[in-house]
């Protein structure tokens, strides 16, 4: 058997995991970069020929507690430590927290944490942060195994916490208030929720490697990933740097139950385009929570892996708010959408789980994953990095050639007589006024420029067109049933009758 | 294979607070108290090291109280010297709960007391301040979630068949310490009827989810937990909303009936402690099937084949799977002891 240009085939198998299954690729390893030839669904035991296969999967679920100063730029920089890292924020305990020692005790046990991340970033805070740990001494030290606690900050602090952790394994991390500091949270985190499984790339790392890769090309890239049971938003610019939010347990499908217990049932009704009850749908999500893999048979299940999918990646830009990087990782020229919101069957639920969960301001060309084909490039980058080298010469090629443009997306404020250009044509039709939300038939590159605003904006559109969107920011989503189905069927209709007149 | 004989390994958390707690090696029964201690009210700081004169990690050395001990007004925490005596002293009435590396004093007064029992009949094999383990051989049946403290008690029926929903109507005071079987289903009313009535736990294919957020509060999840509080305890076999017991599953029920049994809601399992012999066979049971809206789960039975890459109206393409009440995703379709 020969690839394409000639060259021996060296097959290499790719699995990364879903909830119960892998999604099985078989990749030519060979010269000059690997290509993805085929893939398959199979059981996560299914023996290959492959004597190393290349593993994504989702790693340990790592439960993290902070303790922190009462300091905002503290707090923020141990969000985002913890959001780098994928391990779930179990407890945010601050040392002007109201509650007595024994009930702070009482909820870092209940709590029950794998890793205690400590900050103290100035020494004149250092006591608050000395009983936040005793209290975790008090409530912690006697479980098998105890919590590790990582230290970082002021150096003196951090010695002082370090010392009264006694009992308790202690690392000295970097300041998380430097990016070096994340970084090593971050790495660190990802060695705990790796476990045994040495070698396994982990989904957040498959997914950030991926942002490096298609940002090489020298634009900013955003690649969205809502999967069942976590949730990504990763920036990467054209140097390599990185800002990433990797929330689990929380997604649309394993983890659809803690979905609406962050968002509430509310919060996840109101993107159903169809009237139903609290108790029906809490039924649904528990059921699709315990039953891993579940294929949405009725366009109802369907209608809730949707809105699931909408108010995972929401709730993940408001984590990013309360990190304070939500701004980097709401819009860049570039998106690329995968896991299970890249896997409907209509491209426009796709697209609107991007364009309403992230609820950008900026244009942007959206891309979808088919068959968690771009995640495995990402995870044989994250591998030969790993290795220390540098894949973008190799692999991004590959990544290149899966990308197809789905939408060039437009957000806007209008004026009161906008036109909408396209090209340096205008386009009658659809009236461009507060609220309108449209898609204009077009592929290819576009120019687009709305008159009476600052729109004059490039990008690339493709089955979807050019998606206008003039609704404003924060959606306005009409509490009754009564106006918000309407409004939320008009907008799925906008979308899936321009990828119907595309064929 | 659902139902099983043999060994299984429990583990019991504590609260904090332990006073009493059982070593490794000793033997305890299901419904025995495993564990008590006291609820601790908010604590009084006391500085040892510096009124003593003595370092902070040194307070060990000179103190007089074992942290967890009782301490009254008055009571020599820590002591150095011997004619010119440097001592310091508990300020209230309580328990000493910690003692911090700087070397103060945390004594908190008692407020209240709590007991853990053992949902195992066995020998303790791992015992610390914060769990207890307990190993035994019994009975036991995989469910997928349950809920509230760990019941024990006799295990009696409620239902007549395994596809009826539990009547609130059939539960009463003459049903107390025991543990119930519903049928296909137990709604919030007979959860909170029976909680009310004494009955120690519940189990049942399903519950519904909105029921289970009406006892719970809203935080609670489709892998249910373990609570302290005074709650029903309620086990799912199957699934949410409505479940339909497997014959497999609901004879064995039946013939348990009047045996010691009990729910240890960590694992979300029931534990029936009678004899190896009290079961012809562990038969195979049949697989379950989600239903296409994710409403329910039900046994997978009658004919059944498989139809291909099969369009379904959600316009989602898929291996399908005939079955008598039409064709679902393969994906759909698992064995009843499948990992979920």
């Amino acid at each position: 058997m020969s690839g394409e240009q000639g060259q021996p085939l060296r097959r290499g198998t790719v699995d990364v995991a879903l909830e119960a299954r892998v999604r099985r690729w078989t990749v030519n390893a060979g010269t000059p970069g690997p290509t993805l030839l085929e893939s398959a669904i199979v059981a996560a035991d299914e023996p290959t020929d492959d004597p190393a296969p290349l593993r994504v999967s989702y790693g340990e679920h790592l439960r993290v507690a902070v303790l922190s100063t009462p300091e905002a730029p503290i707090e923020r920089a141990l969000r985002r430590a913890v959001l780098a890292s994928g391990a779930e924020l179990v407890l945010l305990l601050r040392s002007n927290d109201p509650r007595s020692f024994v009930e702070r005790a009482e909820a870092l046990r209940a709590a029950a944490p794998d890793l205690v991340l400590a900050l103290v970033g100035e020494r004149r805070d250092a006591d608050g942060a000395v009983e936040l740990v005793e209290a975790l001494r008090a409530g912690c030290a006697g479980r098998s195994p105890a919590p590790r606690v990582v230290v970082a900050g002021d150096a003196r602090s951090a010695l002082r916490l370090k010392h009264s952790a006694a009992g308790l394994a202690v690392e000295l991390l970097p300041d998380p208030q430097r990016r070096e500091g994340i970084t090593a949270f971050a790495h660190r985190a990802r060695e705990f929720r790796r476990g045994t499984r040495h070698g396994a790339i982990l989904r957040d790392e498959a997914l950030e490697d991926l942002a490096r890769l298609i940002a090489s090309a020298g634009t900013e890239a955003l690649v969205v990933d809502v999967s069942g049971g976590s949730t990504s938003v990763v920036r990467a610019g054209p140097d390599g740097s990185v800002v990433a939010a990797h929330v689990a347990p929380l997604g649309a499908g394993i983890a659809a139950d803690r979905t609406v217990v962050r968002a509430g049932l509310d919060g996840v009704r109101r993107w159903i385009p169809w009237g139903i009850d609290g108790p029906t749908l809490l039924e649904r999500v528990f059921n699709r929570a315990r039953w891993p893999d579940a294929v949405p048979a009725e366009a109802s299940a369907l209608a809730l892996e949707v809105a699931l999918a909408h108010e995972a990646l929401a709730h993940v830009i408001a984590e990013a708010e309360a990190a304070g990087i939500a701004d980097l990782l709401r819009d860049a020229p570039l998106t690329v959408v995968t896991g299970t919101a890249a896997s409907f069957t209509r491209a426009a639920h796709t697209a609107l789980v991007v364009i309403d969960g992230l609820s950008a301001a900026g244009p942007t060309t959206l891309y979808r994953d088919r068959e968690e084909a771009l995640v495995a490039l990402g995870a044989i980058a994250a591998r030969a990095r790993a290795g220390g080298n540098d894949p973008s010469p190799t692999v991004a090629p590959e990544v290149a050639r899966l990308l197809a443009p789905l939408a060039f997306v437009v957000p806007v404020t209008p004026a009161r007589r906008s036109r909408l250009r396209v090209d340096g044509n205008d386009i009658e039709g659809e009236p461009l006024g507060p609220g309108a939300f449209f898609s204009v038939p077009h592929s290819g590159a576009a120019h687009v420029e709305i008159t009476g605003t600052t729109v004059d904006v490039r990008g690339t559109s493709g089955p979807l067109g050019i998606i206008i969107d003039a609704r404003g920011r924060p959606l306005p989503l009409p509490p009754r049933d009564a106006e918000r189905i309407p409004t939320i069927v008009r907008w799925f209709a906008a979308l899936d009758q321009a990828a119907a007149s595309a064929g | 294979m659902a139902w099983r004989h043999g060994r299984s390994v429990v583990e019991h958390r504590l609260p904090l607070g332990a006073t009493r707690r059982p070593v490794v090696g000793e033997a305890v029964r299901a419904g025995d108290v495993l564990a008590s201690g006291t609820s601790l009210g908010s604590p009084v700081r006391v500085d040892g090291a510096e009124r003593v004169g003595v370092e902070g990690a040194d307070v060990g050395h000179v103190a007089r109280v074992q942290v967890g001990a009782n301490v009254e007004p008055g009571t020599v925490l820590a002591r150095t010297g011997r004619r010119f005596a440097r001592a310091v002293t508990a300020p209230i009435a309580g328990r000493l709960v910690h003692r911090s590396a700087g070397g103060s004093f945390y004594i908190a007064p008692v407020t209240g007391t709590w007991r853990v029992c053992a949902a195992m009949d066995g020998v303790v094999t791992r015992s610390d301040d914060a769990s207890v383990s307990v190993e035994g051989v019994a009975w036991s049946l995989p469910g997928i979630a349950a809920y509230g403290p760990d019941a024990i008690g006799e295990l009696a029926l409620g239902v007549d068949a395994p596809t009826d929903e539990l009547a609130p109507g059939r539960v009463d005071v003459r049903l107390r310490g025991t543990i119930l079987i519903g049928g296909a289903r137990i709604a919030a009313e007979a959860i909170t009827r029976a909680h009310a009535c004494g009955v120690a736990g519940l189990v049942a294919g399903a519950a519904p989810a909105g029921g289970l957020r009406v006892v719970y509060g809203d935080e609670v999840t489709a892998f249910g937990g373990p609570t302290f509080e005074d709650r029903p305890t309620v086990l799912c076999l199957i699934g949410f909303g409505s479940g339909p017991l497997p014959r497999e599953i609901y004879l064995p029920l039946v013939a348990f009936s009047g045996n010691r049994a009990a729910i240890h809601v960590a694992s979300g399992r029931l534990f029936v402690f009678a004899p190896a012999a009290a079961l012809d066979s562990e038969g195979d049971v049949p697989a379950l099937v989600l239903a296409g809206d994710f409403g329910g789960v039900r046994p997978l039975e009658g004919r059944t084949s498989l139809t291909g890459t099969t369009r379904f109206a959600s316009d989602v393409f898929c291996e399908g799977f005939a079955t008598d009440l039409g064709v679902v995703p393969v994906p759909n379709v698992l064995p009843f002891d499948a990992a979920r």
